[in-house]
Formats: structure tokens, sequence, C-alpha cells
């Protein structure tokens, strides 16, 4: 479904991605990596937001340059750091990328309302978003990427800034999005994807040092005996324990 | 989306304040006006031979006008003859002081009466159909047209964050990620911005000319607009009233190339102040150095487009076109391929 191949990024001399070939089919797959492991570029590339230095992603086969906003129509994308208009409520905001995500206008109203509901902004529809703590626009956020349900959801470290009573409400809602979807999750904390994630892709330094389904973790470590390691001491072998939360 | 992205400028109360504020200032500034009329024209003089001329112009007129202007004109010739009769015992006391008082009436008068005169003989040979009446404010008005300040500074504060608010609000990475975030996001950002600039410089043109309508005398709106002597080689057939119409209309139209100027700026700098200094100075500079540029390449720049009144002056016809076609279509040849690459890039 989605490919990279060969994605590189540098920036003058820093390389931020190098070399990176993986295939996404349906499914959650957790980008896992400390601060500067290239989680954000890469991100950005399958997002479409910024051109790789080299080789291509590829959307069904074909790379997504020639499908410029037809690719753009399967994917919601949820950047580390977002920000919204501030005289927007959330309802408004939501309409308005809603339509530029290309929503149909007969369903946007009644789209929009399920976005809402599905991360506890019911209430707060008509409020202003300068009105809206961390949390509320983080989730905010996260509706406005479902609310065009896409087939693709990537999602830059979508838990920063939750609650833990809100980071266990996301996950669950991210579970249950799961099936066709290809979810791509970033994060620098291993227990956002331990729980949801079908897959684990680990970053370090702009490489990528292996991906895996998450019972089989161990194996990124060797092979035989370590695939019974959990995420956590796969993480802390590769980070080690200043390498992110846990 | 062009919906959204007009709720996106008029949600703001920032919006509202520039332009209020761009309005109310619009409006101090419109209770002056500068007059072009030349030294020693004299207000009174004028408004008390305009009641006397009144209306449609006829021979008659033309007959008592000149043979004013003669009586004054020969009084002050012989203003030196009488003071010589008069200390050589030739007149006496009260009839000197009867012309001196004459002469120094038609000193004062002489410059005003000519002007009439000038305008009455202009009058003889008009194609149209030229009145008189008290039309030196219009006069004034309609020559002092210019680019507006205020209105080009207010346009500036609203179009910018059409294109700079993703950038401060962080909006942007979530916006070119959409389907539609790109081009066709672009040529709706242009359509909003373009639609506010028109919508500002109406506005702005309207306030204008209703408070110097409140203020001054601005006479008949009804007399044909060549009763004017700045509009003598206009060649438009149109009445003072559908004149003033037809400016604000363009002056519009070019408010919203103004408009353009500025979107393709902001869009093309990130930086809110930089794109500010940068349209300020595009827009602002060549007004100040056009007057140093041939007449011809005058009328096709964007600030004789937002004065008006040059585009229907005879005195500057661009190459046999009528100047405002030719100066709208410079700038669609400038701006258009600029617009179609900038969508291309956004």
């Amino acid at each position: 479904m989605l490919e990279l191949q060969n994605i590189g990024k540098r920036y003058g001399k820093k390389t931020a991605l190098s070399n990176i070939n993986i295939r996404f089919e349906s499914g959650i797959y957790g980008l896992l990596g400390p601060n500067g492991a290239g989680k954000s570029t890469m991100m950005n590339i399958l997002a479409d937001v910024l051109e790789p230095t080299e080789g291509k992603v590829l959307y069904d086969g074909t790379d997504i340059r020639a499908l410029k906003d037809q690719y753009r129509l399967h994917i919601g994308y949820l950047p580390q750091k977002v920000g919204y208009y501030d005289d927007f409520t959330a309802e408004k905001t939501l309409e308005y990328f809603a339509v530029l995500r290309g929503v149909a206008k007969e369903q946007i109203r009644e789209r929009t309302a399920e976005a809402l509901k599905a991360v506890n902004l019911t209430e707060n529809a008509k409020d202003k978003v300068k009105t809206f703590s961390g949390g509320m626009k983080q989730r905010l956020g996260i509706a406005v990427t479902l609310a065009a349900d896409p087939k693709i959801l990537i999602l830059d470290e979508p838990t920063v800034g939750l609650d833990p009573k809100e980071r266990k409400h996301f996950r669950g809602l991210i579970k249950g999005l799961a099936g066709e979807k290809t979810i791509l999750l970033s994060t620098h904390i291993v227990s956002d994807i331990d729980d949801i994630a079908d897959y684990v892709i680990l970053l370090k330094e702009g490489k990528m040092i292996g991906a895996e389904r998450i019972a089989d973790a161990g194996r990124l470590v060797g092979n035989g005996e370590n695939g019974v390691m959990s995420l956590e001491d796969v993480y802390m072998h590769y980070f080690g324990e200043g390498g992110g939360e846990c | 989306m062009l919906k959204l992205e007009l709720y996106r400028i008029f949600g703001r109360k920032r919006t509202f304040l520039f332009l209020l504020t761009g309005l109310l200032l619009e409006t101090v500034f419109s209770l002056r006006i500068k007059t072009v009329m030349f030294d020693g024209f004299d207000d009174d003089v004028y408004r008390y031979y305009i009641s006397r001329l009144e209306g449609a112009y006829t021979k008659e007129k033309q007959e008592w006008i000149e043979a004013e202007y003669e009586r004054m004109t020969e009084r002050i010739a012989n203003a030196d003859e009488y003071e010589r009769q008069y200390f050589a015992g030739e007149m006496d006391a009260e009839e000197y002081r009867r012309l001196s008082d004459e002469v120094k009436s038609a000193g004062n008068r002489e410059k005003t009466v000519g002007y009439l005169l000038e305008k009455t003989q202009y009058y003889s040979g008009c194609k149209g159909n030229p009145e008189y009446f008290y039309d030196i404010a219009i006069s004034d008005y309609i020559e002092n047209m210019s680019m507006d300040f205020v209105l080009i500074f207010v346009l500036i504060l609203l179009i910018l964050p059409v294109f700079h608010e993703d950038y401060e609000a962080g909006t942007v990475l979530m916006v070119r990620s959409c389907a539609y975030g790109r081009e066709k996001l672009y040529l709706y950002r242009m359509g909003a911005a373009g639609l506010v600039s028109l919508l500002t410089g109406f506005l702005f043109y309207l306030t204008e000319f209703f408070t110097k309508a409140a203020r001054f005398d601005l006479g008949n709106l009804n007399a044909d607009v060549k009763s004017l002597l700045n509009m003598s080689q206009s060649g438009l057939d149109l009445t003072i009233g559908e004149y003033l119409l037809l400016t604000v209309l363009i002056r519009t139209i070019y408010t919203g190339m103004a408009g353009i100027v500025i979107m393709l700026i902001a869009n093309m700098l990130h930086s809110s102040i930089g794109a500010f200094a940068v349209s300020a100075a595009c827009l602002f500079l060549p007004y100040f150095l056009c007057r140093y540029l041939p007449v011809w390449l005058q009328d096709l720049s964007l600030c004789s487009g937002l004065g008006a009144y040059r585009l229907f002056s005879a005195a500057h016809k661009t190459a046999g076109f009528p100047p405002a076609a030719a100066c709208a279509a410079v700038h669609a040849i400038v701006f258009v391929p600029l617009i179609l690459y900038q969508r291309r890039k956004f």
C-alpha cells in the first residue's frame, strides 16, 4: 500500500534520514526512537509536506509526487507541533480542515460531530480554540485528522500534552480505528505503542534499526532467545536509560 | 472554501479594528482638501461672479464677463494716469478716491475673473453642455485623487495574515498535508484577499466621497463633467456624479491590483515584518518615483490607476490606448504569470 524506497533526507551536511526502506500494510505502526532520531522528518515525508533528498514514497505503486492531491486525499496528518487559528471554534476548525481534506459538503456536519465526540470535545464545539488547554488542543488535532476518515493516519507524537486519562482514551481510540487503515504513530514513549501497535519501527540517528511485530520485538536486538524480550527491553538496549520516557 | 477563507479574515477582531481605524483616519483626512487654484485666486470673488453666471453657458454671459475683465484691465492699466491727473489737479479728490478703489478692487479680482474668462472661452468652444456653478471644491477633489496611503496600509494589515497566519499559528504543516491545501487553497486565498481588497477600497473611496460631500460644497453633480476646466480634455460624456462613480469603481479595481501585489509578496516572504516592509516599499516607492518618469510610463503605473484621475485625462493618453485599459493590461501581463508560478509552488 505505502512504501518508502531508499528514503534519505539531508539538511546541508547534516543527514536526518538515510536509506529508509519499509512497506506499510494496514495496521498500527509505532515509530520509536529518541528525540532527533528522524521520526518527524520521516513523518513529514510520508505526509508529503517535505521532499526527500533521495528515494521515493510509493502509494499503491505510484510515486506520491506524481499523485499530488490524489495521495493527500487518503492521509490524515497530525504534526508534532500543531497550532490552530485562534479565532476559530473547535467546530469551525474541523469544518475548515474537512473542506481542505476533500470531505463532501453534505458529510461535513456529521463527520465533524463524530470526530468531536470521539475525542470528548462535543461540549466544547462552540468554544474558541484559543481558550483550549494544551491537552484539548492535542485532542482537537486528533479530531481534525479523523474527520476526513483517511486510509492512512500519520500521528507525530500525538500523546504529548495529554494527561494519563486522556492518553488511555487516545490509545483506545486508535485501537478502535485499526482495521483497514494504516496508522503510523511516532513517539519516544514506549508504553504509547506497546499496547496498541501491531508493528514497531526503531529509528536511531536517522537510520532504521529494524521493523518487527510487537510480539517479536526482541528480534530487533538479535535472534534466538532475544525473541522473548519486551519492547521496553529493546528500547533500553538501543537507547539506554536516558533515551526515553517509558 | 472561499467562504471559509473569508470567515478566517472577518472572524478576527483585528480585521474590524484595522478597518474601523482606517475608515476613521480616512474621514479625518477627507475633511481637508488641498486647493489646486493659482496664487491670487479669490474664492469670494469667484462665488460672486458664479452667482451671476449660474447655469448654462450663453453668449450674453460671455460678453458680460469679457466686458468685466476688460473694465478691470483698463482700470489697472490707467492707474498711473489717474494718479498723474490727480496730482496735476485735473481730477478732484473724491473722483480719484473712487477710481483708486476701483483700481485696487480690479487688482484683487483680475486673476479670478481672468480664470472665469478662460473658462468661458473654453465653454464657448466646448462640444458638451457645460454649466457655470461653484466648482472649486469638486475640481480640487478630482485633481487631488491619488494613491490613498491609509487604504494601502490597512490593506497590507488585512491581507498579510491570509498567508502568514499559517506560520504564526503553526497550522502550516497540517494545511499543506491536506488534499486541497496547496494549489486550490492558493487560488481561494488569492480570491478571498482580492475580494477583501475590492471591498476595502470601495468602502474607503465612498467614505472619502461622502465626507467631502458633507464638508465641502461639491456643487452641481448633475452638470456635464466638461464643465470642469481640469476635465476639459477628458472626452467623457458623463455628468460629474457619474464621473465620480466611475473613478470610485476604477480606483476600487486598482485597489484589487494593489491587493494582488501584497498577496504575491505575502506568499513569498514568511516574515510578517519583512512582508509588511517590502509591500509598503513596492507600493509607495513607485508613487514617489513616478514623477521622474516619462508621462506614458507614469500612466502605466499602479499609482496612476489608484488615482484614477490621470487615466481619463487626454493629456495622459498612452500610445493611442485609453490609459485605464493600457494600465490594466500591463498589470495583467505582469501578475498572471506570477500568480500561476506561485500557485504551482504553493
